[in-house]
């Protein structure tokens, strides 16, 4: 199927509310969408999902002979797949230009950059050598894919874990990670993608574009930043390159967001690794948050209601309406009327049909009162709680089923990749020296006209309103 | 496996033996079919029954089907000869003749660019055939139909959304409406046009709609209410 073609209305209203310094799901210019990272039941499985755009890792390993030039290396491959599932206009089996693109980006960031020790991969010089294998999914194209597909591989290669080994003499024995634990690759450096989407000819530029800002923009720059700020890659597609400064500083911006991902990341290792530790069951299906109907989706209101004097406002309107439940400014639950509630529920008739145990509606009087409790900056249409639920056919057991719906803690159940925005450049080590032979390494000193992030305390308030509209 | 209304149902279940003593006259709505003596349900949703003998299927789908006498918006792609393609969001591009225009004669051809937006109305849907649209009614007059004018905006949502606001219940467009001026074209195709005086009252209109993909009626209301609180706020 052809991609659908943008009509000329779609693309003066992106452009002129760029230029107006607005964004359609409401995000600040340099605002990027909230990243999450689920790992799956094997090692080196993981899925990234940025906003709605979703990718999936997987890494393998085999043995293999190494190539003659560098017969004490393992190797690595790429390899991006790009399936109907993703978007509709994907081809199947077709590598597209979009794919080879995405491909290349991705090798140059994370192979060329040599972040994985391949030497350390060898088993047996010019012999036998790991070779390692990335395959990268796309599960929903929703724009950067970049960015996502270049956190899902670091991800992933960070958290696989290849057999263990041991060669005596002549025989070569590969362990069973059931009798000798499986070891972690050794990555040097985490490259990660940034892109950013470039409009009216270099005078606006925003972060994390949507798919409709990447079609409408006029050129896309990719970074490839580590956490020690140091360039891995970079890619200019498009037409309009204006000045050195527009680089520079958007550098600068990407090197910042970078160590934000890296930070992500590995938070969400330790995580998993804690969890795996306390023997907790991973993967997929724990990520999966069963009180929400939209259960991975994380649509946002683009209107932001929850910014200065509004919140009041729907605070107000939240207490008028129902007063059950009330929220203080940083979202931590007060109850108030916890036994009005209760009685409420009580009255509500509960008229629920009950037939040879089929899923069934409940009541909607019961629902709402349950969604209402959702704070009012994450529960705006993401479809409330489920409520599609098993009912055994017993009406002893609907009392019960509802007093779990109801229940206000049952609303965050699935852990979130939180991440604070004061002590990321803080917080990585930045004394550790990557064995890179050429590096660019990118001070604030380089950058004369830099005028805010002169200082690198990167606190949350200076990420947020860079880009003053005209100021490029 | 037999299944009643009300019903979660999958494609091949059965309708419990309708009452079909009654007159014998039985309405097959959506997602339904007949099959010897049985109703076949096709598609996944909830069964519903209006009346005494409406039946149909509600189904939370995003693909359009193309349905005749359907109003759609569509987007002109391609202009081949004397007819022009539209995306309307069906499987196939959608045709529409230059004389389907009210006051279009082979001479006085219609203003259509591509990349336009046209309001229509399916006039040819079946299975084999390319859905063929028209832009006037029967009486060559074009109503509310045609090239919608420049500026605003199109945006995609679920075909149950549709369904949700242009429900005669749903007081959502005129709530908003009541606030904020504004123009809407709305399409069975699960595709809208709007058109307000400024870009932030448009996203806003933009994002109100498809955050009510998943509120009830009532909580509606009060979601528009918070809406064009954000907007005098801003």
């Amino acid at each position: 199927m052809k991609e659908s073609m943008l009509s000329t209305c779609e693309k003066s209203f992106i452009t002129d509310a760029i230029a107006e310094g607005k964004r359609l799901d409401g995000r600040e210019m340099d605002e990027s969408r909230v990243m999450r990272i689920y790992f799956g039941t094997d090692w080196g499985c993981c899925q990234v999902s940025l906003g709605e755009t979703k990718v999936l890792a997987q890494v393998s390993c085999e043995v293999q002979k190494p190539k003659t030039t560098r017969p004490n290396e393992g190797m690595l491959f790429l390899n991006t797949e790009l399936s109907p599932m993703g978007s509709p206009h994907f081809e199947v089996g077709l590598q597209s230009e979009l794919a080879v693109q995405l491909n290349r980006l991705l090798e140059k960031c994370i192979k060329d950059s040599r972040c994985v020790d391949l030497e350390s991969l060898c088993i047996v010089a010019e012999e036998k050598v790991w070779v390692l294998r990335v395959d990268i999914n796309v599960l929903n194209h929703e724009g950067n894919l970049v960015a996502a597909a270049s956190a899902a591989a670091l991800t992933a290669l960070s958290h696989f874990r290849c057999p263990c080994v041991t060669v005596t003499g002549q025989e070569t024995v590969i362990h069973d990670p059931s009798e000798k634990d499986a070891v972690p690759l050794n990555l040097h450096h985490y490259p990660v993608c940034v892109s950013y989407a470039i409009f009216n000819k270099g005078e606006h530029i925003i972060a994390d574009p949507t798919a409709i800002e990447e079609r409408v923009s006029e050129a896309q720059v990719v970074f490839g930043v580590n956490a020690y700020r140091e360039l891995c890659g970079l890619h200019l597609g498009g037409s309009s390159l204006t000045s050195h400064d527009l680089i520079l500083q958007c550098a600068n911006r990407a090197a910042r967001r970078a160590a934000e991902v890296v930070q992500i990341m590995k938070l969400a290792l330790k995580e998993d690794a804690d969890a795996r530790a306390a023997g907790k069951s991973v993967g997929f299906s724990e990520c999966i948050q069963e009180t929400k109907l939209l259960a991975l989706s994380q649509k946002q209101l683009g209107l932001q209601l929850d910014t200065s004097q509004l919140r009041g406002e729907t605070l107000k309107l939240v207490q008028k309406k129902n007063k059950h439940i009330m929220y203080d400014e940083k979202g931590v639950k007060v109850d108030s009327g916890q036994d009005d509630r209760d009685e409420d529920v009580e009255v509500e008739p509960s008229v629920i049909l009950l037939d040879r145990g089929s899923a069934e509606l409940l009541p909607k009087q019961k629902r709402i009162k349950t969604e209402r409790t959702v704070p009012t900056e994450a529960g705006v249409g993401e479809g409330g709680q489920n409520q599609w639920m098993k009912i055994e056919g017993d009406n002893e057991s609907l009392d019960e089923s509802d007093e779990v719906m109801s229940s206000p803690s049952d609303v965050e159940v699935i852990k979130e990749v939180s991440y604070e925005g004061n002590k990321l450049v803080d917080s990585i080590e930045l004394s550790g020296d990557s064995e890179e032979e050429e590096t660019v390494v990118l001070n604030a000193a380089d950058v004369n006209m830099s005028v805010e992030n002169t200082d690198d305390s990167g606190t949350s308030e200076n990420i947020r309103n860079w880009y003053p509209v005209k100021q490029w | 496996m037999e299944v009643n209304v009300g019903d979660v149902v999958l494609p091949g279940d059965v309708i419990q033996a309708p009452n079909t003593n009654d007159k014998g006259k039985l309405i097959l709505g959506p997602g339904l079919c007949r099959h010897m003596d049985e109703v076949l349900i096709t598609t996944s949703g909830v069964l519903r029954k209006k009346g005494r003998n409406v039946y149909w299927v509600d189904s939370h789908r995003k693909r359009y089907v193309p349905v005749k006498g359907d109003t759609v918006v569509g987007v002109v792609v391609n202009r081949s000869g004397d007819t022009f393609k539209v995306d309307i969001g069906s499987s196939e591009q959608a045709s529409l003749s230059y004389l389907a225009f009210e006051g279009a004669t082979k001479k006085n051809r219609p203003d259509v660019q591509i990349g336009d937006i046209v309001f229509a109305k399916l006039l040819e849907a079946s299975r084999d055939l390319e859905p063929e649209l028209v832009c006037v009614d029967s009486y060559g007059k074009k109503g509310k139909l045609g090239v919608l004018p420049e500026g605003g905006f199109i945006f995609t949502c679920s075909l149950n959304l549709i369904r949700k606001i242009l429900n005669p219940k749903c007081q959502m467009l005129k709530i908003l409406g009541s606030e904020i001026p504004y123009d809407i074209a709305v399409g069975m195709n699960g595709k809208l046009w709007l058109k307000t005086k400024s870009i932030k009252e448009t996203i806003a209109i933009v994002n109100a709609i498809l955050t009510a993909e998943h509120l009830q009626h009532h909580e509606i209301a009060s979601l528009c209410d918070d809406v064009i609180n954000a907007l005098k706020g801003m």
